[in-house]
């Protein structure tokens, strides 16, 4: 048997800094306040320290919050609504397919900041399906005009000139992106004004944007017709309601030297993934690819995959979904059985709405989704195919 | 139609990351769909003829190239490219989306339609067919249908980023090309250049944190038929899917 002897360690000689065990330190730490003075006098922070308190106090209110909430009920205040008459007009048009997700919003936003420079109220102009869901004082509009599906630009471009110059707005702001862009530049035209485009910051004056490849700020004074790029301007959060008031105007039929034939092909299934527009995709969840495929052709969807699928073979390389696959900008995305990973929420960032359906509660899909249904893909796919498919029998 | 007379207008773009000079890829993509159309397109430039980055587009099989105009900075191109299309009296003119250099706000095929009294159509993918007068051809955007569409002749045709891309270039034939230099006047731009300029600043785009909307829903413990009802509903109330039979 041998035993270990454990030898004291000699007293350090004078002079030297004192050996200091780490987990013995921390502990010193932490017993200490938070600011202590450094060698330098300088008072210094404990990040360590910092984040404790930091986290309890966090802890703190979300118990308060939460005891207000389930005991007892707090008097909801009727909302305050501003009313806007009589003003200087700015208008803001959305097409029915908004060039990114949150167009509207942030036009909107945009808008009224440049409104409330100048006391004046926002008009929207809206193409096409506006969601009945959706409040339009809440989200910034004062007064609102709803316009029929339009697919000839020019025909749109001089409905909104109708407009503006009803109310002699003293501009009008679109997206710039996809159809929204085309038309405000016929707008522009038909105005005789030189637009400013893709803007990334607005004011009553100044107009700014960027040329030469991104290389230049240019400043200008703000025109009457212009666009603003994507994720630049913040939407519209005052906590005060606007009116929303729908206001209907009488607009001539007009007519263009462009005909409209149609869509090209009638089905979406193997349509290029970066134009489709309702994507169903499916993730490692799903292994009946007959009812995978049946439910996308019912629902008119474009077939698409995660890189776990597309790996195993089940769906060709163009099908992918994500960092490494397509990132893809459709209106909606339907989701089976996909558990979310980082790369494939990327690709679905620029996607309006998302629907998962997935088994496992705490997915990241689940949580990015608009609408999350837990249950086992292979038992909902073949019942929406045939509710889907039953409906467009009918 | 047999041999409609084509015209594509190029500019000289502006690498994003190197800042060298190169083609447009906007333009390129024209070009690549006028050289579908006819073997020998008429190409015009505004700008100046020493600029490397128009051998790019003799490279991919273009013949000449007509470069227009005594160059100057601060120049507007739409007054003299306008004058020039009139003399030619096309009856398609080709262009990319918007410049890739300089204020690149993609008017010039807007201000020339109008200017000429042409008709135009933007981003689109493809030209199917051409007939004595009207074009027949197809729009594409991000995220939307695919349509056809026919639109009377003479057009001024913007192409898409979806458009199929530009073919090889070849290094003999972007030598062996010419660009002829017609002299003129090219007009200033005087608004333009009142713009305060400066370099630009990085500045972060807005987050929206998931771009979840605020009524998202989390469903448990549905039998798979009412989970199949609430998709179609969330469909139809969101007009991604219309209802059909009405």
């Amino acid at each position: 048997m041998m035993r270990i002897h454990r030898q004291r360690r000699a007293p350090s000689a004078p002079g030297t800094v004192p050996r200091v065990d780490p987990r013995k330190h921390e502990a010193d730490t932490r017993a200490d306040a938070v600011e202590r003075s450094g060698a330098s006098g300088l008072l210094r922070r404990d990040p360590r320290k910092d984040k404790d308190q930091r986290l309890r106090r966090e802890l703190h209110t979300a118990r308060a919050t939460s005891r207000i909430g389930q005991n007892t009920h707090l008097p909801v205040a009727p909302q305050r609504i501003v009313l806007a008459d009589d003003v200087s007009w700015i208008v803001v048009v959305s097409l029915s397919e908004e060039p990114w997700p949150d167009a509207e919003r942030e036009l909107l936003g945009a808008a009224h900041r440049v409104a409330d420079e100048i006391g004046g109220g926002v008009i929207m102009v809206r193409v096409g399906f506006q969601d009945p869901a959706t409040d339009l004082g809440q989200i910034g509009a004062d007064r609102a005009v709803l316009l029929p599906l339009m697919t000839d630009p020019d025909a749109l471009a001089a409905h909104v000139v109708a407009v503006t110059e009803h109310f002699n707005a003293r501009h009008v702001f679109f997206g710039e992106g996809g159809a929204d862009a085309d038309v405000a530049r016929r707008t522009a035209i038909l105005l005789g004004e030189r637009p400013a485009t893709s803007l990334h910051l607005l004011s009553s004056e100044r107009a700014t944007f960027q040329e030469a490849g991104g290389r230049t700020e240019v400043c200008r004074p703000l025109p009457r017709v212009a666009t603003l790029a994507p994720g630049r301007f913040d939407v519209y959060e005052s906590g005060v309601a606007r009116e929303g008031r729908r206001i209907e105007i009488e607009l001539d039929e007009k007519t263009s030297g462009v005909r409209d034939l149609g869509a090209v092909t009638a089905s979406q299934l193997d349509a290029p993934l970066d134009e489709a527009r309702f994507i169903v995709s499916a993730g490692d969840g799903v292994n009946d690819w007959e009812a995978f495929r049946g439910v996308t052709e019912a629902l008119g969807g474009t077939l698409a995959g995660s890189r776990q699928v597309v790996d195993a073979g089940h769906l060709p390389r163009h099908r992918q979904v994500g960092a490494s696959g397509t990132l893809v900008e459709a209106r909606c995305y339907l989701a089976f059985g996909i558990s979310g990973a980082p790369q494939h929420l990327q690709g679905v960032q620029r996607c309006r709405y998302v629907i998962a359906v997935n088994t496992d509660l705490h997915a990241a899909m689940v949580k990015r989704a608009d609408l999350a249904i837990i249950a086992n893909a292979q038992q909902v796919m073949p019942a929406l195919a045939r509710l889907a498919g039953g409906q467009a029998d009918a | 139609m047999r041999d409609p007379k084509v015209v594509v207008l190029l500019s000289v773009g502006m690498h994003p990351v190197s800042g060298r000079t190169r083609m447009a890829p906007g333009d390129a993509r024209a070009l690549e769909m006028a050289l579908r159309l006819s073997p020998h397109p008429i190409a015009l430039h505004v700008g100046d003829a020493s600029n490397t980055g128009l051998r790019d587009y003799l490279g991919m099989g273009l013949d000449a190239i007509e470069v227009l105009g005594i160059w100057t900075d601060g120049g507007d191109i739409v007054p003299t490219l306008c004058e020039r299309l009139a003399e030619l009296k096309p009856d398609l003119v080709l262009s990319g989306m918007a410049a890739d250099a300089g204020e690149a706000s993609g008017m010039v095929p807007y201000l020339l339609a109008h200017g000429l009294g042409f008709r135009h159509v933007s981003s689109i993918a493809s030209i199917e067919v051409i007939e004595p007068n009207e074009a027949i051809v197809i729009q594409a955007y991000r995220g939307a249908t695919r349509r056809r569409l026919a639109v009377q002749l003479p057009a001024v045709i913007s192409a898409s980023e979806l458009a199929p891309a530009p073919r090889a270039r070849a290094f003999a034939r972007s030598r062996r090309g010419t660009l002829q230099v017609t002299a003129g006047i090219v007009a200033k731009d005087h608004e333009a250049s009142t713009w305060a300029r400066a370099p630009a600043r990085r500045r972060p785009k807005k987050i929206s944190a998931g771009q979840t909307a605020s009524d998202s829903a989390l469903l448990v413990g549905l039998t798979p038929d009412e989970a199949a009802h609430r998709i179609l509903d969330f469909l139809r109330d969101k007009n991604i899917i219309q209802e059909s039979g009405k």
